[in-house]
């Protein structure tokens, strides 16, 4: 988890990663943002992230993004 | 656009649109009657066969082709779930490390099916609609060549909405694949997604996700659903009738006579021809809604009061949302997140920061986009011309989104002041408005010129009476369309801030309520632009 | 009462409530009868209601082309034959019944002049039902005079239109050339009338007969929408009915219209050189007929020689 809060603050600092829960509602969150984001989150835990998994609800929290994390990892 | 009118089929028929008589008071009360006194297990087979109605009166015998999509999609979204199934069973059974390598493998016979299906739905609609296109280009190329030959100019039928159903269709498909939805095995419920009668002919583009479950398990009319679908119709129909047919022939003027006007004038018909298209483009959209509501259907919004946007993107969100999201979802992200992309991404983003670092992918794929945006909207290189225009404007938005935060910072202007919002919004506006004048014009040499015109002789000297009787309009129609929009801008207004009003309005006395409706009935019989002297205007999407 | 009852008689009174208003608008936006104020869509289609009674011998029936190509002055300044356009732009052949009748109303013209264009201008079912519309509640129709009742309470005078007395010809210079001067030799096109226009001709054709008047076909020159296949079918139309037609596309010795020069808009209408070419003829087979007296010397017709003149005089400056 503090590992990605870092990837994120990385990508768009000025946010409070551990308590935002709007960040794609909210706008916090570019469509640039989130391309880069799935890059790395693609390099730092060995998933792939495909198109269909790019929706608000998947990205509008650190917790959100670390549950689909897991359940990328979990697939094989 | 009228280079893409060419070969409508439904030219000279009466049902052309939602507010034709035709529709209004025959074909949608037969509807609500016949759907009214349908057994309720046999309502849902009733709407369907509307649906064909409805479409065999604008397309005739062309309804073939909405048939072939439907079996179509149909069959290869069974082979899609079957292959799904195949590798589900296989893969239990193997151990987990050689399950990757079996996964890819039946992934890749997966995206064969799909790219196959996806090939043969939008080549269907590149043939029909863009041969045409195609073959004089080829033409004019061969000519430059110095051969003498060509082609031969193909002609097809094209049946109307196919832009519309061909993307649900491709969009079907792919989500059936995304494992978003299990392929339908019930062809008729899939054959009612597909042709439910109020979209058929402008959209919105619908995803199996939303709509074809509601459609399936349809109810009886309710009372309330009637009255509020009618009121909705109502308010489409103050926006076609009244505005949007009251500045045809104004706007017609500007951009379809030869008739030299001052720049300041071309500006006027560019303002009117925007405001035409919204008011005519929403309006249907508020029928459509509207009849779906009736049904008890909810379809999705197609507007989100886009003149209130600060920037062109913010403005594509909430112009045409279908339409948007639909090239989001099936072509901007699988562009971003295709392995070259993403690679490229990771190295960029190193190399040149956080923001312009995912630009350059980004771009990549907001230029296919918007390439396929401009010419879905039709066959002319004046339309590709409008999509590199808006992709263009994003791109430069983007760039320039970091030294513009860097002088506001430095000036100590605070981005969320009203004054700098207001700006923004008219910014934004003015390059709509640029953008729609070469949608508009009769193909892109016109419209540089009319562009030119405006740009370089801009002032209003000749307005005067004699002028604007040319252009078919006095200082009454103005008036009533400036007094019209008003009360829709007050309408949007009240929308933002989460009023319903035709909520509000039903709590009211009865007395109120019926005077409400009584004005704004008597508003638009009296102040339509129907009749002699008027040309209402085509439905502008009904062509794509 | 059950709701469906009762929501069914509420709706039923709304709608009884709706109609009742339109009645009452209707009463305030129809103009008298009988009066230039009538002619909603322009001025000058009722201008023959200006015309002094039983005056015209002859009058022309049809859509735009007719008041862009006939010019009833230069028949009366060489034939003295007293002629009128009932024409308004796209007219569907309902209106063109209307215009009939208007005309007979004040008028007893020996000829009936229609031309054919409009015989193909299709009309649908909103086409159909909005003119039924209009006959029961006159709103639809007149509703537009708003603008007239808003000039009228604000004593605003700028837009007031005056007919220039050309008796129903619009005089035009403007120049666009044709490009499509084959096109009564293409061979792409079937053309039927329309079901419907067929019954509103023989409607027309029989209030002709029960008034006495006698009913031409003719046809002006237009490359736009024109072809040898309507000239054929209204060929047939006349043959069944024993009409006479004149279509001037196919007389192009007699009537030789120089499509690069005697168009307004690319070849639909004629500007005023084609007009004189075209008038020239029919004013020629209107004195072959030998039905109609020469009324130049007439003094009940003398104003109509003080119009032929400021129109020549007109004329004269512009073609200098």
């Amino acid at each position: 988890m503090e590992r990605l809060i870092e990837i994120l603050e990385d990508i768009q600092p000025d946010v409070d990663y551990a308590s935002c829960t709007d960040l794609i509602d909210g706008h916090y969150l570019s469509s640039l943002a989130i391309i880069s984001l799935i890059a790395e989150l693609e390099e730092e835990y060995d998933i792939t992230v495909p198109a269909v998994e790019i929706v608000p609800d998947n990205f509008n929290s650190a917790e959100r993004i670390m549950k689909m994390i897991e359940r990328l990892q979990e697939e094989y | 656009m009228q280079l893409s009118s060419l070969l409508l089929a439904g030219k000279g028929k009466s049902l052309t649109s939602l507010f034709s008589l035709l529709y209004l008071i025959l074909f949608l009360p037969a509807c609500i009657v016949g759907y009214t006194l349908t057994p309720k297990k046999w309502k849902k087979y009733f709407l369907l066969l509307a649906s064909y109605g409805f479409f065999w009166l604008i397309s005739g015998e062309l309804v073939i082709y909405l048939i072939i999509s439907t079996f179509s999609v149909h069959y290869f979204g069974i082979w899609i779930d079957r292959l799904s199934g195949q590798m589900k069973a296989q893969l239990a059974e193997l151990p987990k490390e050689q399950r990757k390598q079996a996964k890819a493998g039946f992934v890749k016979k997966q995206r064969g099916v799909v790219t196959l299906a996806a090939v043969l739905h939008i080549g269907l609609l590149l043939v029909l609609k863009y041969s045409p296109f195609f073959t004089t280009n080829v033409n004019t190329l061969l000519n430059k060549l110095g051969l003498s030959v060509s082609l031969e100019i193909p002609k097809y039928l094209m049946p109307i909405g196919i832009s519309f159903f061909t993307l649900q269709a491709v969009s079907y498909i792919v989500d059936v694949y995304r494992g978003v939805i299990k392929a339908d095995g019930d062809l008729l419920r899939l054959a009612l997604f597909m042709s439910f009668f109020p979209q058929i002919i402008e959209g919105p583009i619908c995803r199996y996700s939303e709509t074809a479950e509601q459609l399936w398990n349809v109810k009886p009319i309710e009372y309330r659903n009637l009255t509020f679908g009618l009121q909705r119709i109502l308010f489409g129909m103050l926006k076609k009738v009244v505005v949007a047919d009251r500045l045809n022939l104004l706007v017609s003027a500007v951009f379809d006579t030869k008739n030299n006007y001052q720049g300041g004038i071309i500006a006027i018909g560019a303002v009117c021809y925007t405001v035409q298209l919204y008011m005519d483009f929403s309006g249907s959209m508020d029928a459509v809604v509207g009849t779906a509501q009736i049904f008890g259907i909810t379809m999705p919004e197609n507007f989100k009061r886009p003149f209130f946007s600060k920037t062109i993107s913010e403005f594509w969100k909430r112009w045409h949302i279908s339409l948007g999201a639909w090239f989001r979802d099936y072509i901007f992200y699988p562009v971003t997140t295709a392995k070259k992309m993403k690679k490229l991404t990771s190295s960029a983003r190193k190399k040149l920061g956080n923001h312009y670092g995912p630009l350059v992918a980004g771009s990549i794929a907001l230029f296919c986009v918007w390439f396929c945006n401009g010419l879905w909207h039709g066959s002319a290189w004046s339309f590709i011309f409008f999509g590199m225009y808006h992709f263009a404007l994003i791109l430069i938005g983007n760039m320039l989104e970091p030294p513009v935060q860097a002088v506001n910072k430095k000036l100590h202007i605070d981005p969320k002041r009203f004054w700098y919002r207001l700006l923004q919004i008219i910014r934004t506006c003015v390059l709509v408005v640029i953008g729609e004048l070469f949608f508009r014009a009769r193909g892109l040499r016109a419209g540089l010129d009319l562009f030119k015109r405006m740009v370089t002789d801009f002032s209003f000297s000749t307005l005067d009476n004699r002028l604007l009787k040319t252009l078919h309009a006095d200082r009454y129609d103005f008036a009533i369309v400036g007094v019209t929009l008003l009360i829709i801008f007050v309408v949007s207004v009240l929308n933002e801030k989460g009023v319903c009003i035709r909520e509000s309005l039903s709590k009211k006395h009865v007395v109120i309520r019926w005077a409400v409706l009584y004005a704004l009935l008597l508003y638009i019989i009296i102040f339509g632009a129907y009749g002699l002297g008027y040309k209402p205007v085509d439905p502008m999407y009904a062509q794509y | 009462m059950p709701t469906v009852i009762k929501n069914a008689l509420r709706a039923l009174i709304f709608v009884l409530g709706l109609v009742l208003m339109l009645f009452l608008l209707s009463k305030a936006f129809s103009p008298a009868e009988g009066t230039i104020a009538d002619g909603v869509h322009s001025i000058e289609s009722n201008g023959i209601y200006a015309e002094a009674e039983n005056s015209i011998d002859v009058i022309f029936l049809g859509d735009s082309v007719v008041y862009s190509g006939i010019s009833p002055l230069q028949i009366w300044s060489e034939y003295g034959i007293p002629t009128y356009c009932c024409s308004t732009s796209a007219q569907k052949l309902w209106y063109t019944e209307d215009m009939l009748r208007k005309a007979f109303s004040c008028q007893s013209p020996k000829l009936v002049m229609m031309e054919a264009d409009a015989l193909f201008s299709k009309f649908n079912f909103d086409d159909s039902a909005m003119h039924k519309a209009e006959g029961v509640l006159p709103i639809f129709k007149y509703h537009d005079r708003w603008k007239q009742l808003a000039r009228q309470a604000t004593g605003d005078k700028s837009n007031e239109r005056t007919a220039e007395d050309y008796k129903g010809y619009r005089l035009n210079f403007k120049n666009k050339p044709a490009a499509n001067t084959g096109y009564m030799k293409q061979k792409l096109k079937i053309e039927t009338l329309p079901s419907r226009n067929r019954s509103y001709f023989k409607k027309i054709k029989d209030y002709c007969e029960e008034h006495g008047a006698r009913l031409v076909l003719f046809s002006c020159p237009n490359t736009k929408h024109w072809n040898n296949a309507r000239h054929k079918e209204i060929a047939k139309l006349a043959d069944e009915y024993g009409l006479d037609f004149i279509d001037l596309n196919t007389l192009t010795k007699d009537v030789s219209i120089d499509w690069s020069r005697d168009t307004r808009d690319g070849g639909d209408h004629l500007n005023y050189y084609g007009a004189a070419k075209a008038t020239a003829y029919l004013g020629k087979y209107l004195n072959s007929l030998g039905s109609f007296a020469d009324r130049r010397r007439d003094p009940e017709y003398q104003s109509w020689n003080d119009d032929a003149e400021g129109f020549l005089e007109i004329i004269a400056k512009k073609t200098k």
